[in-house]
């Protein structure tokens, strides 16, 4: 329970800096989703069952604190975590090195289509700003080399075992 | 064994989906109102503080980066300001011009209105330029439809949700967003629609109307809550509608909407 309360502190904490410390030093408007990375890397460190909850949980608080349409975030968290957890599970399992890159990739294709889908459930389009897609990338990739050491450091308040952690 | 695990991942996953779509589609408007105002209740506090920070940061690196420049940019300013020195007799003789102009331009001047003053504590993270949250809400007589402004006067979008203690603004770049508007010097009309956040399009102006660049645009009081007569920008470049059946023009604001720090809810005139 004590656990369970902390880390929902760690995704409200990173919702409030999402939606009003990062607007304001944004470089060229862009923010990094720390909510989305957080949840990537964390279903890349755990098993679907275990995070899915977390995931639909945060994409709820997320919808809610940007006034949203309840369930944009969340649905698009839930396919994402889904997803890292799926390749992780079946393609990556027995790769001991490079999973830090790997973790990486996910997060910058997981940007991609979390940009797309909010798109299409948004503004009913799928036109993308090329641009604007690239630095999300690149800005979201940097979040995740922070946050991914953060997680391994941290490791026992994410509730990641030793054993998961070295499949990982 | 693996089998059934992923049966039951995918039940899961589908399930989850399902609600998560039908809460999208199916929600009818208000409904989750209360779970908005109660995190917003709990949020505030961490918001504001968060906001201001991250404003402070900002100015800081801001003033950092800006610290190469300064030598070379005090010269440029040296020069400009013995250039300015010899505008300043023009300029007296142009103020006056300029208030005579207003004048008959009936641009309101701030004192007429009942400003709410608010802070922004809260910012689109996806699209900078399309919405703002402020402090302020219903319990300060915050209206849906208010025109919202800067300390100048100047036009940035229109209150579209209001809760008990806060409110969420649209800006005038958002693509939802379109106001009635009007060319100052040749008073053509037509409808500000915003560019997804990265600009303002000022379209349905007739073809027998005159618009040009440099041009400043200013509300035209049609419609809601919208008073006469703010500023929003100026023309930048001006084009055939794709259906050339009308004009339209691209408009540079007057400020830029993703540093804001405060801001006006207009509630009404002052009697």
């Amino acid at each position: 329970m004590e656990q369970k309360i902390k880390i929902g502190l760690v995704i409200f904490f990173a919702i409030i800096l999402q939606i009003s410390f990062f607007p304001g030093i944004a470089f060229r408007g862009i923010v990094p989703d720390i909510v989305l990375v957080l949840i990537i890397l964390w279903s890349f460190r755990k098993k679907f069952e275990d995070i899915w909850l977390w995931a639909i949980f945060s994409g709820i608080i997320l919808d809610v604190a940007m006034l949203g349409k309840i369930g944009i975030n969340a649905i698009s968290f839930l396919i994402l975590s889904f997803v890292a957890s799926f390749l992780q599970e079946r393609f990556f399992i027995a790769q001991r090195t490079g999973s830090f890159f790997i973790a990486l990739a996910i997060v910058a294709g997981g940007t991609f289509l979390n940009e797309l889908m909010i798109s299409v459930l948004v503004d009913f389009s799928t036109k993308l700003f090329l641009e604007n897609i690239i630095l999300k990338i690149v800005v979201n990739v940097i979040t995740a080399i922070f946050l991914y050491w953060l997680i391994t450091r941290f490791k026992k308040f994410f509730g990641i075992s030793e054993n998961k952690l070295s499949v990982g | 064994m693996s089998k059934k695990l992923l049966t039951s991942k995918l039940i899961k996953f589908i399930l989850a989906i399902a609600i998560c779509v039908s809460l999208i589609f199916f929600n009818p408007k208000n409904i989750f109102n209360p779970i908005h105002e109660i995190f917003l209740t709990i949020a505030y506090p961490f918001q504001k503080i968060f906001y201001v920070a991250g404003q402070k940061t900002h100015n800081f690196f801001s003033l950092i980066f800006s610290i190469n420049d300064c030598k070379k940019e005090n010269e440029i300013l040296i020069r400009e300001n013995n250039q300015l020195a010899g505008q300043v007799a023009q300029l007296k003789d142009q103020k006056i011009e300029n208030e005579e102009l207003r004048r008959q331009l009936e641009l309101l001047p701030r004192g007429q209105y009942e400003l709410e003053a608010s802070l922004v504590i809260g910012q689109d993270p996806r699209r900078s330029g399309s919405w703002i949250i402020i402090d302020k809400g219903e319990n300060k007589g915050i209206k849906e439809g208010m025109a919202v402004v800067v300390f100048d006067g100047i036009l940035v979008g229109k209150v579209k949700e209001v809760y008990n203690n806060s409110s969420k603004v649209v800006l005038l770049s958002d693509a939802s967003s379109s106001v009635n508007v009007s060319d100052v010097e040749t008073s053509a009309k037509g409808i500000l629609s915003g560019e997804y956040g990265l600009g303002l399009m000022l379209e349905m102006v007739e073809q027998t109307d005159v618009l040009k660049a440099g041009d400043d645009i200013v509300t035209s009081g049609l419609g809601g809550l919208m008073p006469k007569g703010l500023l929003i920008g100026k023309i930048e470049n001006v084009s055939a509608s794709p259906d050339k059946l009308f004009q339209q023009a691209v408009v540079k604001p007057k400020i830029k909407y993703s540093n804001l720090n405060a801001v006006f809810v207009i509630k009404g005139m002052k009697p």
